[in-house]
């Protein structure tokens, strides 16, 4: 049998976790009506045929429930990372080419940021902007940049001393030239994997502090608050209502971790010919 | 075209060392100048503030009676950095690294002996011998008039070196390029040099 190129195998992987999530992601959106219907003479059934992750006290399918919870929290992550990213980016950029005092202010706010503990701060931004879809993606996005921010500000800082950047200039190359062919290529690849792997870190917190009571309210369809619901009635041997969803919350984010961990094996080009 | 550094001190920083100290050196477009000194006085320091790429804390650096620091755009002087693994982006391909060539001859890739199977790969994915032939390459662009040769063959192996300096001696005469060659080895400078300064002895003319 011929043996398939690495290269080949990680892209295959990486597009079949991207599927999966869109799958994911829309399959919530379509049953999201189906998510929130109640009917009592379906209640509390085990898993079976017609109800694949089993029903709840109130004779909501966990299926179409999960699903739509966590294409809720898909999405969630998406925004929240998305700015998260941006700032970074930003922050980054401006922190490494603005001088000395924008350096030291911007690298302050990232030590203060980092040595608060995540979940606290998040609680205190989250209840600060009212709770619900808008505190979740504030509160996200304004814990998840930092580490990002310090790996940007750090690439921009050491590339504008690289060797072969001043050898462009000598070279007649443009300053946006020098910025266009030489730092892009090293910014993008850790700004894209830096994005994708904000993902599995705003889903699972998102989760935790919906979980908590601080985040998304209880009529939502959202994995958090699915969890904290089946908490009352796993004493009462309802497993099914803890597990699946739970689950499908860590295929969810280990597919993110996937997805990310090979994107940066397809750009790196010390792993061009893997 | 002449190229003068006059009175050149450099030390890094305010509190360094005096790396160079009153050091003057003249370079006419038909001399190939043999440059030599022990380690740690100087050679690479002053090819770097030849090239432009560090300001001499006193004294100028002149091409032709102006300051090279006026001149814009394409330098036309263009130093080989003795670690060529420092001076290309590890994330461009080796035609790109090319493609910043001013108007690279095809006999100038021949001659170094680039294999055209070369091109599309990555730095990493080539040896320090093979890498510094691109650098070579791209520093004998179309509008270079001075090359600053700095220990550009102390990583190769003999029979490399000999090429590489061949084709580099045939190809400034021909095109009528200055060259300053710094290296360790005497014999390689007096078989390659029409003139060897020392920089250990300060202020040479």
């Amino acid at each position: 049998m011929r043996k398939i190129n690495g290269r080949v195998r990680t892209a295959f992987l990486f597009g079949m976790a991207v599927l999966f999530l869109a799958l994911i992601t829309i399959g919530g959106q379509v049953f999201a009506e189906e998510a929130v219907v109640t009917d009592f003479s379906r209640k509390n059934l085990a898993p079976c045929e017609s109800y694949l992750f089993g029903t709840d006290w109130m004779g909501r399918d966990m299926f179409v429930r999960t699903l739509t919870g966590l294409s809720m929290s898909i999405r969630i992550g998406l925004l929240a990372a998305g700015v998260s990213a941006l700032l970074a980016l930003f922050l980054g950029i401006v922190s490494a080419t603005m001088g000395k005092a924008v350096d030291s202010i911007v690298t302050w706010i990232i030590d203060l940021v980092m040595g608060i503990p995540h979940i606290l701060l998040l609680i205190l931004i989250s209840y600060a902007c009212g709770k619900g879809f808008r505190g979740v993606v504030i509160g996200v996005s304004l814990t998840h940049w930092t580490s990002l921010a310090r790996l940007i500000r750090g690439e921009v800082l050491q590339l504008k001393e690289a060797a072969y950047i001043k050898v462009a200039r000598k070279l007649g190359l443009s300053p946006w030239q020098i910025a266009w062919k030489h730092m892009v290529p090293h910014l993008f690849p850790q700004f894209l994997v830096g994005l994708i792997l904000l993902f599995p870190h705003a889903i699972l917190h998102e989760a935790s502090i919906t979980f908590l009571g601080f985040g998304l309210s209880p009529e939502q369809p959202a994995i958090g608050v699915i969890l904290s619901e089946s908490m009352q009635y796993l004493a009462m041997g309802k497993w099914w209502l803890a597990l699946f969803p739970g689950l499908l919350l860590v295929l969810t984010v280990v597919l993110f971790d996937v997805a990310g961990e090979s994107l940066r094996k397809l750009l790196d080009p010390n792993s061009a010919h893997v | 075209m002449i190229l003068e550094a006059k009175h050149i001190f450099f030390r890094y920083g305010t509190d360094g060392r005096q790396i160079l100290k009153d050091f003057s050196l003249k370079l006419t477009q038909k001399e190939r100048v043999g440059l030599i000194a022990p380690s740690g006085f100087g050679k690479t320091t002053f090819c770097k503030v030849l090239a432009g790429y560090e300001k001499p804390e006193e004294g100028e650096v002149l091409l032709d009676g102006h300051p090279l620091s006026e001149y814009r755009g394409y330098c036309p002087v263009q130093m080989i950095w003795q670690h060529p693994e420092q001076v290309v982006n590890p994330r461009l391909r080796m035609k790109e690294v090319l493609a910043e060539g001013d108007h690279l001859k095809q006999q100038v890739i021949e001659g170094l002996g680039i294999e055209p199977d070369w091109l599309n790969r990555y730095p990493a994915e080539l040896s320090g011998g093979e890498l510094q032939r691109f650098c070579i390459a791209r520093a004998l662009g179309e509008r270079t008039q001075f090359i600053l040769a700095d220990e550009i063959s102390t990583m190769l192996d003999l029979i490399t070196q000999s090429q590489i300096w061949s084709f580099l001696v045939q190809e400034v005469e021909r095109r009528g390029i200055g060259l300053l060659a710094v290296s360790h080895s005497t014999p390689l400078l007096e078989r390659v040099c029409t003139r060897i300064e020392n920089l250990e002895r300060g202020s040479v003319s």
